[in-house]
């Protein structure tokens, strides 16, 4: 059953060219059954009334699946719950009168526009650089003509729900974007669709993260503990191994 | 204003054929000197950017979130149609078409839907060939599932993320063509009007959701992609920020809108819990492939399911409509939930919810099975309501999903304003007054990647466009009034946040203009939402400044739209006195209750033209006449 | 992409760590801690071994010679490796939490940079010191057994030394290994590792076998 909890907020604020700095608030008579994200709503509400602006954060879907929102909260990307975004945390997993420190995704790759949102469009560039089969549309054969065997389409599908969130980049150390990078190559290394453009994918999707400042693997698995979709770091041994064969000339 | 449907001649199956043949060609030379403007990146708006860029055009594309793979697309769960026939279980092309027609209560164009169908069987081959990860069988071959309105398995799926991994791959698409140089990405970028100039639109108006700056944006031609207007409701599946204002927006400025009144009404959501709720999530349809839906047959039954023996417990719509079952069109679904509900039937703690009970698929196929199909889908259930789906049944109540009203396009998909053109839901052609499962992500892709490459070009070959400049008046007054708009909601400063007014109008369209309509209702709908209006721009509380990130105008701007939007939403449901599909009018039903079409009448689109806010619109009726699939009362007993 | 990118790539320095560390491992570390258990087995067996040692010169110099080249690798890899992290982490956050770490990974810089100063001191104790002389077997050689017990025998503040650096060891070992294998591509699983497990036993087993020395000799 539902209650009505209170909380102590220590949210981060920063407006865009300033330094940031933490303000603290009250979260009063929050739901339990509510989401992490509607209880900011609450607190949002009673700002505005207040004449405070609200805090800024991104959200969009709502259901989890977006990758728009995303948050520090205590110390842990998406908050304390595994393979959970923050709109899928709810208030029940709070005791009441709980301190709450709620920061941006962290990782010089990632600058702060506002409050609590940062700028990801590192992993957009990194896409870009070959993120993709290069088909144009009406190349395509009938779709049946390559069967894939089961567990291969399952394992590319594992790697594919990645929803770019960048929780693996703030949880790493190191600000690595290994996890994601890794997550897309294995997609197309899994896939006879994406073996064509195999080695050049791999090289240029690596060095482009490399490019944006983003660091290095200290394989620590930081980055899949904190990853909501519960993408593993088999993919980022794959991404290594299909580095090595690139560069060996052997894709 | 007069509506030319432009359907090609010929018969049902050559007319797509024959129309790409009829069509002018821009040459690949000139295609590059041609600058289309796409607004949104989701399945269609990603689509038609990717493609387009790959056929020369200069494409600049705009989304207001951070990335283009953020768009709603994403929250797709079921899978997508398509005539494949792999089943062997009697599927074609004719037989999408005509469950399609169908299903659509017979208010959409058949031209339309045939080429829908058409295309379904490309877009999964080009899917497939852009490695997206469909499910597939042991022997490798692609599989199928089963979805409501259909009795053959058609739907293609990617676990129950089959929207995430299409849209990812259009993304993929797109961001290929960025690479080249294509396609000109602009992010956190905000579509606030459209630009007409001459009778023809020619740019946009946007802001930087960052900077707050205003740009102006020429192009030869505009796409809006940008979605329905579901959240005109407050609560719904939408994600948070998807709005009508582009949309909305380009009716004002000459596109006619049609069919407003339709909304479909998912059937499986997770019912409203609180006050607080920002939003409502979907469980998919293909959950109705294996859980039966009951409720106790006594009122007021508030024992825990699993005390209420087998014989005490409705399956209504298993008892209702034995051929289709539980599989039956949402609209039907939903219409049943609640009817059941109101007779005070209904489960849980606010008696608006039903059960979704999955104890006899369980026993049947084994735990492992059902973890295996719906094992994502059960997690979600029970990360937000805190229940065990595989020991209690699911409690489910239908929510606004689609929309299948939107800009009213030609076969072309170009709107009634020259220029301008619409795809995906943000049009109103192919589902008429009721979608069925699996058949959005179809239109998106169909429209983005096979339609609008194909008829943009008529209208960019046979015109004269004339390069104008951003310094054109229209321009300016366009900017200017977008600048003043956003400064009057700063200046009200009175006391009560957007979301407030939001949630009044929201819910005083759901109960007047929700799953059941009557005159009264409507009438008094009418009355009230210009009240609601009035005292939004007189009360409402817009923090921060217009030139920053401000989320709270973003989204009172976008409110604004809602509130225009809403009349004209009632207007069409209150001029449309049948029942069909998603909307259902009480007046206009059978003697069992099931919704009453009137063809002699309301055998139209309905597609509404703006004649200034004070001024009543005009009403066009676009006649639908059927070759192919036969005007009957629609039954799925 | 070039070679020289490829190469100074994020993955691709990770990789000349992990191959700079496991040509160590292999040809020096592996040879290093047998040669040394023979220690126990008393004077005649060390020396001896160490006799013959000397009798492979050219291996040994060439074994030097690459040990040199890996370990200039090794440190110039992780010194970029750890200066490209910093700079790509450097806005931490202010309260972080980490539930996957181990202190063996946190700790690799640290137990890496006391490695060095081990090995600076090892050396200076060992190879560039006056060694004695001894007989055996009618042959005059050095007596490194001897050189190894004065150097422990009554001096706790030297056994406490090389002790310390050798929890360094296992510490530095326990990690590199299993993360050389997951950066050579072969994945090393989360949870329930076996090859996390082998690399923790050997690592922690290795230091372990080369902690006894000194305490062998300084008991003795």
């Amino acid at each position: 059953m539902s209650k009505q909890i209170n909380l102590t907020l220590k949210v981060w604020r920063q407006n865009r060219g300033e330094e940031g700095k933490f303000e603290t608030y009250e979260a009063k008579n929050i739901d339990t059954d509510a989401s992490f994200l509607e209880m900011l709503d609450v607190v949002n509400d009673e700002l505005t009334l207040k004449g405070i602006e609200p805090i800024a954060f991104e959200h969009d879907c709502r259901e989890g699946i977006c990758g728009c929102c995303g948050s520090t909260v205590n110390g842990k990307t998406h908050g304390s719950h595994e393979r959970t975004t923050l709109c899928q945390l709810h208030m029940r997993h709070f005791e009441d009168g709980q301190n709450v420190v709620i920061e941006p995704f962290r990782a010089t790759a990632f600058p702060v526009i506002k409050d609590l949102i940062v700028d990801r469009s590192g992993l957009d560039e990194i896409i870009a650089e070959g993120g993709y089969v290069s088909v144009k549309t009406g190349n395509a054969p009938e779709a049946s003509t390559t069967p894939i065997k089961k567990e291969m389409a399952e394992a590319a599908m594992d790697a594919a729900e990645c929803i770019g969130c960048g929780a693996c980049v703030a949880a790493c150390p190191n600000g690595s974007a290994m996890l994601f990078t890794s997550a897309k190559v294995s997609q197309y290394a899994l896939l006879p669709q994406g073996h064509p453009e195999r080695a050049q994918r791999v090289k240029n999707m690596v060095a482009k993260m490399d490019e944006l400042g983003f660091g290095n693997c200290s394989n620590e698995y930081e980055c899949a503990v904190s990853c909501p979709k519960g993408i593993d770091v088999k993919n980022i041994a794959r991404l290594n191994r299909e580095f090595i064969k690139a560069n060996l000339g052997k894709n | 204003m007069k509506l030319d449907a432009k359907i090609p001649e010929g018969p049902m199956a050559e007319k797509w054929t024959n129309h790409k043949f009829k069509v002018k060609l821009v040459n690949p030379a000139n295609k590059r000197k041609h600058k289309v403007i796409v607004v949104g990146s989701g399945l269609a708006g990603a689509s038609a950017a990717a493609t387009m860029s790959e056929l020369g055009y200069k494409v600049h594309c705009f989304t207001y979130s951070d990335s283009p793979r953020r768009a709603h697309s994403i929250a797709a769960q079921g899978g997508i149609n398509a005539a494949k026939n792999y089943p062997n279980d009697g599927d074609s092309i004719y037989r999408l078409f005509y469950d399609t027609v169908k299903g659509g209560d017979f208010r959409s164009r058949e031209a339309n839907v045939h080429r829908l169908a058409e295309c379904s069987n490309q877009i999964i081959d080009h899917c497939v060939a852009q490695g997206i990860p469909f499910a597939r069988e042991y022997g490798g071959y692609l599989d199928n599932r089963s979805f409501g309105g259909a009795q053959v398995s058609r739907t293609f799926y990617a676990r129950g993320q089959t929207g995430q991994q299409l849209l990812l791959g259009a993304y993929g698409a797109l961001s290929k063509e960025i690479k080249k140089g294509g396609v000109t990405m602009y992010t956190r970028e905000e579509v606030i009007d459209v630009v007409v100039i001459d009778g023809q639109a020619r740019g946009i108006i946007s802001r930087n959701l960052v900077t707050g700056e205003l740009t102006r944006h020429e192009a030869d031609a505009v796409v809006l992609a940008t979605g329905g207007y579901g959240n005109v409701f407050f609560l719904s599946t939408n994600a948070m920020n998807c709005n009508a204002s582009a949309a909305w927006r380009a009716y004002k400025k000459g596109a006619a809108f049609a069919n407003p009144c339709y909304t479909q009404i998912h059937p499986t959501c997770i019912p409203v819990h609180g006050e607080y709720q920002s939003k409502l999530t979907l469980m998919s349809e293909s959950l109705r492939n294996d859980g039966r839906i009951w409720v106790p047959k006594a009122k007021g039954d508030k024992r825990p399911a699993n005390q209420i023996p087998e014989d005490e417990r409705d399956y209504y719509l298993e008892r209702k409509y034995p051929s289709f079952g539980n599989l039956v069109p949402r609209d039907l679904a939903s219409r049943n939930a609640k009817q059941v509900c109101d007779e005070g039937r209904g489960v849980g703690p606010t008696g608006n919810a039903v059960y979704l009970d999955f104890a006899e698929a369980i026993e049947r196929l084994g735990k492992d099975a059902i973890v295996a199909k719906y094992g994502n889908l059960f997690e979600m259930y029970n990360r937000i309501t805190d229940e065990d789906p595989y020991t209690t049944p699911m409690m489910i109540y239908p929510a606004v999903h689609y929309t299948m009203g939107g800009l009213w396009v030609d076969y072309n998909l170009m709107t009634s304003l020259p220029g301008l053109y619409a795809i995906g839901e943000c049009n109103f052609s192919d589902h008429g007054a009721n979608r069925l499962g699996a058949s959005a992500l179809m239109q998106g892709l169909a429209d983005g990647y096979f339609v609008i490459p194909n008829t943009i070009n008529d209208y960019l070959a046979s015109n004269k466009i004339t390069p104008v400049g951003t310094d054109h008046e229209a321009f300016a007054e366009a900017e200017k009034a977008a600048q003043d708009k956003l400064d009057k909601l700063l200046a009200v400063n009175g006391s009560r946040t957007v979301d407030d007014f939001h949630k009044e109008l929201g819910l005083l369209l759901w109960e007047n203009c929700g799953m059941g309509r009557n005159e009264k209702g409507l009438k008094e709908a009418l009355e009230k939402i210009p009240k609601i209006r009035e005292a939004f721009w007189k009360d409402v509380n817009v923090p921060g400044s217009a030139d920053d990130l401000n989320q709270a105008l973003e989204k009172a701007n976008r409110v604004a739209d809602f509130m225009e939007f809403a009349e004209l939403m009632v207007k069409d449901a209150l001029m449309r006195a049948e029942s069909c599909g998603g909307h259902f009018r009480e007046e206009s039903q059978t003697e069992e209750g099931e919704a009453l079409r009137n063809d002699e009448e309301f055998c139209f689109v309905g597609a509404w033209e703006f004649q200034g806010l004070e001024n009543e619109p005009i009403l066009h009726k676009e006649a639908l006449e059927f070759e192919e699939v036969h005007l009957t009362q629609r039954s799925y007993k | 992409m070039s070679i020289k990118t490829s190469i100074l790539s994020s993955i691709g320095q990770k990789l000349l760590l992990a191959t700079s560390g496991l040509i160590m491992f292999l040809l020096f570390l592996i040879p290093h801690m047998g040669g040394n258990v023979l220690f126990l087995f008393g004077p005649d067996m060390f020396n001896s071994y160490a006799h013959h040692l000397h009798q492979l010169v050219p291996i040994v110099i060439g074994i030097e010679l690459l040990m040199l080249t890996s370990i200039s690798v090794h440190m110039i890899m992780a010194f970029r490796v750890v200066l490209a992290n910093r700079k790509a982490a450097d806005k931490r956050h202010t309260l972080k939490s980490s539930k996957e770490r181990s202190l063996a990974a946190r700790l690799m810089p640290v137990s890496g940079i006391m490695i060095f100063i081990f090995i600076v001191k090892h050396l200076l104790d060992f190879k560039f010191y006056e060694k004695a002389k001894t007989t055996l077997h009618g042959v005059e050689t050095y007596d490194v057994y001897a050189m190894v017990l004065s150097r422990f025998q009554g001096d706790p503040v030297h056994l406490v030394f090389y002790v310390l650096f050798m929890v360094a060891v296992g510490f530095h070992l326990s990690h590199a290994l299993q993360s050389s294998i997951q950066t050579y591509g072969i994945y090393v699983p989360r949870e329930g590792s076996k090859i996390k497990l082998i690399s923790a036993v050997v690592g922690w087993g290795m230091a372990a076998t080369f902690a006894i020395i000194p305490i062998f000799a300084f008991i003795k």
